[in-house]
């Protein structure tokens, strides 16, 4: 392993980000905007206008960028709101756990609102961003305050995969911060 | 469109501006706060006037309803951020408007701006001390139940009755009506009760929004919270608060006090800005700036100044250039060890009667950037400086006076020598230190005076007498004449010439015909002066020269064992020099500065009798003890040696004025006034009728 630094970029940020791109390769359902001839190296027949089809996430997002689509994908808001509003009572509970998300709940999320930006939807987008902000922040809150103990703990239940990415990256910094200070280098004569 | 917002609505829209306002601005803040542990959150009025413009209209009609919602805005966004420091701060967190449009000058706070949010821009006179007030009070009943209490307004009222009291009284089935307790049973639990801070500032009336001829206007603002010690006496502000009446009461012999249909206005503040301690900037448009740089580079400049200062009082062209100069000032200078130098000039005149020295110190204190006018004789020590008072409710408060509130301006006091010694004498501060210091009822404090005085008095018998000292014809004590740069003997002697253009003059106001037209008018050579202020301009080589070669040449001429002049003389010198530079917008003070400096300051010696062109210079003859005098003085005081009864020490006050007028040669008169000094001086003072002592000194 490399200085902190450059450990972060390449090896804890790419591992987040791969967590967020392989939802380009997820199904993804748009809705068309006019009628469309057919594109056989996509794979796609000719489609009506309104009509909605289950694309890869990336084509999707390509066709809403072009405009020839719109994201028709059940909204994110609804269950934004949900989670936020789990979060937000278990944090005033004063509950050190996080609350359960459902499964590839932020690449969901993340994608959705690439769509929405896209596709011209930016005040909605905006919303949505303004209520994940807070949940991503309530969580990152028990995640950091984890991080914090005498022993890290081993694992945080509950946690999302890119959370869990996270929370190792960290925990690795964070033993190592102690064992520097602790003067374990000088000892051992471990100098990075 | 008028939108009607019901509390949670608009809770809603302001927590998503919060949010999500410029890439979260205030989320950034509000996550910040929790770090400071600040409980104020600042909200810019423009920020929410662009993102939520009918939320901000509410704003003003109903800033209770407006200023609620919004902390509970920013309370949901902090119980993200920092969810146990929103529980702390649930009742401190106070949301604070800042750069408010609407402003009203102090005199429009009526009736019909009760519950309204205004911004005022006024000049603290007063503030209170710092108390805490209670917010939350907690009280126990006999039996040790907390009952929290919310305080609305400034009464403390017990509860009524303890629930818990009540309820276990109600559930044994007593079935008993009526109150428990009485509301003297309950203790307050100060430990447990909530408390900010609390303070009452005085704001008055900004100078130049007075309507003439009109008293200005006063409002108490009581501040909370963060807001509490911001401001002190003399800082000019722009206060943010809603308006609030409180009933006024009569206080009876019996009883309580009955609260009447009269109500006091208060500004109950939200946001308070300091407008810089600069005197306030007149608004300089760039046209103006463009006159001012072109007037400043016509060769005529200076003369045009002079000519275009008080264009209604004729003549007295030194005295004006040298007000002109005052008013332009030169830059303080901050010493590496802390001291300071004093930029500020201060100028004294000692005239006849009838001589415009008033009309020419009304002129300079409406001229001055932040000037003050006002006479010897209703001035006190505490008016001119700073005043500790009780008020009503038995807050000591720190009251600012006339040179505090001149701060960085002028001070211009008429009828100089009318006023009692005992508060001339807080002027010796004021005038060197440039500071006001206070040690009373339990406030110590220092307040900024940095503050020009321009004074005028008249001679002690009505007429200056060109036979006497310059102490002896003005009725003021020497280390406070040692203070002012200069002093102007302006003197009423009749002479045809000028006597005729005089009254031309005055005539002409009064006349059908046309006034001559000064080169600038009276705004203009306002907005110049507060220009040139901005300038620091420093000596060259050859203005240092010039001043130096005056300085050693006037201290070369004094004869010995007389006073010569002192290194104060040539302090003004310098600052005189600078503030022409300044006055002539050059950030260089040249040879021809420090010639004007070095003429203003001959006509000043000169008009006190002292000739600098020929002879001997003595000090001493400004301030009374020339050294002919001080001769005379130990000549007198080996005769008091003389004449004293070796028992008893007295000396026979007439055996002692004959023999003086013996041995120098003069009369009586003369030997007796010498005598006089001798005992203002100290030396001596008088025993029991017609006999003196002499002091052990």
């Amino acid at each position: 392993m490399g200085g902190g630094a450059a450990w972060l970029r390449s090896d804890c940020t790419v591992r987040l980000r791969s967590l967020v791109l392989a939802s380009l390769a997820e199904q993804s359902r748009v809705r068309a905007r006019s009628a469309l001839p057919a594109i056989p190296a996509a794979g796609l027949g000719p489609l009506r206008e309104g009509e909605d089809l289950e694309v890869p996430r990336i084509l999707g997002l390509a066709l809403i960028a072009a405009g020839a689509a719109a994201p028709a994908d059940e909204g994110v808001e609804v269950e934004l709101y949900r989670a936020q509003g789990k979060e937000r009572a278990a944090a005033q509970s004063g509950s050190p756990q996080l609350s359960q998300l459902r499964p590839g709940f932020y690449r969901k999320v993340a994608s959705s609102l690439a769509a929405m930006e896209l596709a011209g939807m930016g005040e909605a987008a905006r919303r949505a961003l303004s209520v994940y902000q807070d949940l991503m922040t309530l969580r990152l809150q028990k995640v950091a305050r984890s991080l914090g103990y005498t022993s890290v703990p081993a694992s945080l239940p509950n946690a999302t995969d890119e959370e869990r990415a996270l929370f190792e990256c960290a925990s690795a910094i964070f033993r190592r911060w102690r064992e520097i200070m602790e003067g374990v280098d000088l000892v051992g004569g471990r100098v990075h | 469109m008028e939108v009607a917002y019901t509390r949670e609505k608009l809770v809603d829209v302001l927590e998503y501006f919060l949010k999500s306002h410029e890439g979260g601005k205030y989320r950034g803040r509000i996550s910040q706060m929790s770090v400071s542990g600040s409980s104020s959150l600042v909200i810019d009025y423009e920020d929410l006037l662009r993102a939520a413009p009918d939320a901000a209209s509410i704003l003003p009609d109903n800033p209770d309803f407006f200023l609620d919602a919004a902390k509970e805005a920013a309370l949901r966004v902090l119980s993200v951020e920092a969810p146990e420091y929103a529980e702390r701060a649930r009742d401190y967190l106070r949301v604070r408007i800042r750069g408010y449009p609407e402003r009203l000058p102090l005199r429009s706070i009526t009736a019909e701006a009760l519950g309204r949010l205004v911004t005022v821009n006024a000049m603290v006179v007063r503030t209170s001390q710092v108390k805490p007030m209670v917010i939350e009070a907690v009280y126990r009943c006999p039996a040790g139940h907390a009952i929290p209490v919310r305080v609305a307004g400034r009464r403390l009222q017990p509860p009524e009755t303890c629930p818990v009291c009540e309820a276990e009284l109600g559930g044994s089935g007593g079935g008993r009506r009526g109150r428990i307790y009485r509301r003297s049973d309950f203790k307050l639990d100060q430990r447990a009760s909530k408390f900010i801070d609390y303070q009452v500032l005085r704001l008055q009336e900004l100078p130049e929004e007075l309507p003439p001829g009109q008293l200005p206007h006063y409002v108490d603002v009581e501040v909370t919270g963060d807001l509490v010690d911001r401001v002190r006496p003399g800082d000019r502000v722009a206060v943010t608060g809603v308006v609030r009446a409180e009933p006024e009461s009569e206080e009876r012999r019996a009883g309580p006090a009955v609260p009447l249909a009269i109500f006091d206005t208060r500004l109950e503040a939200n946001y308070i800005e300091v407008i810089g301690k600069e005197p306030e900037e007149l608004e300089i448009t760039p046209e103006d700036e463009a006159a001012i740089l072109r007037l400043s580079r016509d060769p005529e400049a200076y003369s045009k100044l002079v000519r275009s200062f008080a264009t209604s009082i004729s003549g007295h062209e030194e005295v004006k250039e040298a007000i002109l100069l005052m008013l332009a000032g030169a830059p303080q200078i901050a010493l590496p060890d802390g001291a300071t130098i004093r930029g500020n000039i201060n100028i004294l005149l000692v005239g006849d009667p009838g001589t415009a020295k008033s009309e020419l110190l009304k002129y300079a204190a409406r001229a001055a950037p932040r000037g003050l006018y006002t006479t010897g004789r209703g001035s006190t020590a505490a008016g001119l400086t700073a005043a500790i008072v009780r008020e009503k409710n038995g807050l000591m408060v720190l009251e600012a006076g006339a040179v505090v509130l001149a701060d960085k301006g002028l001070a211009a006091i008429d009828e100089f020598d009318k006023m009692r010694p005992e508060d001339r004498a807080v002027l010796h501060e004021v005038m060197e230190q440039q500071t006001v210091s206070i040690a009373k009822g339990g406030i110590v404090a220092t307040l900024n005076a940095r503050t020009s005085i321009l004074a005028a008095a008249n001679p002690n018998l009505g007429r200056y007498d060109e036979e006497k000292y310059l102490y002896d014809n003005v009725n003021l004590p020497i280390p406070l004449l040692t203070r002012f740069d200069l002093i102007f003997v302006i003197r009423d002697v009749p002479q045809r010439e000028r006597d005729v253009e005089l009254a031309r003059h005055m005539l002409r106001a009064r006349s059908e015909g046309q006034r001559e037209a000064p080169p600038m008018g009276f705004d203009m050579l306002r907005k110049y002066l507060a220009y040139s202020r901005r300038l620091e301009p420093k000596l060259t080589d050859e203005a240092m020269e010039v001043l130096v070669e005056f300085y050693a040449d006037l201290r070369s001429r004094a004869p010995p064992e007389a006073i010569a002049i002192t290194p104060r003389q040539l302090e003004s010198l310098a600052r005189l020099t600078v503030a022409r530079a300044r006055l002539l917008l050059r950030d260089r003070a040249t040879r021809e500065d420090a010639e004007a400096a070095v003429r203003l300051m001959k006509i000043s010696l000169r008009g006190m009798g002292i000739d600098v062109e020929s002879g001997e210079v003595d000090m001493g003859e400004l301030y009374g003890y020339p050294m002919r005098e001080r001769n005379r003085m130990k000549v007198a005081i080996e005769i008091m040696r003389r004449l004293e009864d070796p028992k008893t020490g007295l000396i026979p006050a007439k055996q002692l004025i004959q023999e003086l007028a013996e041995k120098l040669e003069v009369d009586e008169e003369e030997a007796r006034r010498l005598v006089e000094k001798l005992w203002r001086a100290g030396y001596m003072y008088e025993h029991e009728r017609g006999y003196y002592k002499r002091t052990s000194a």
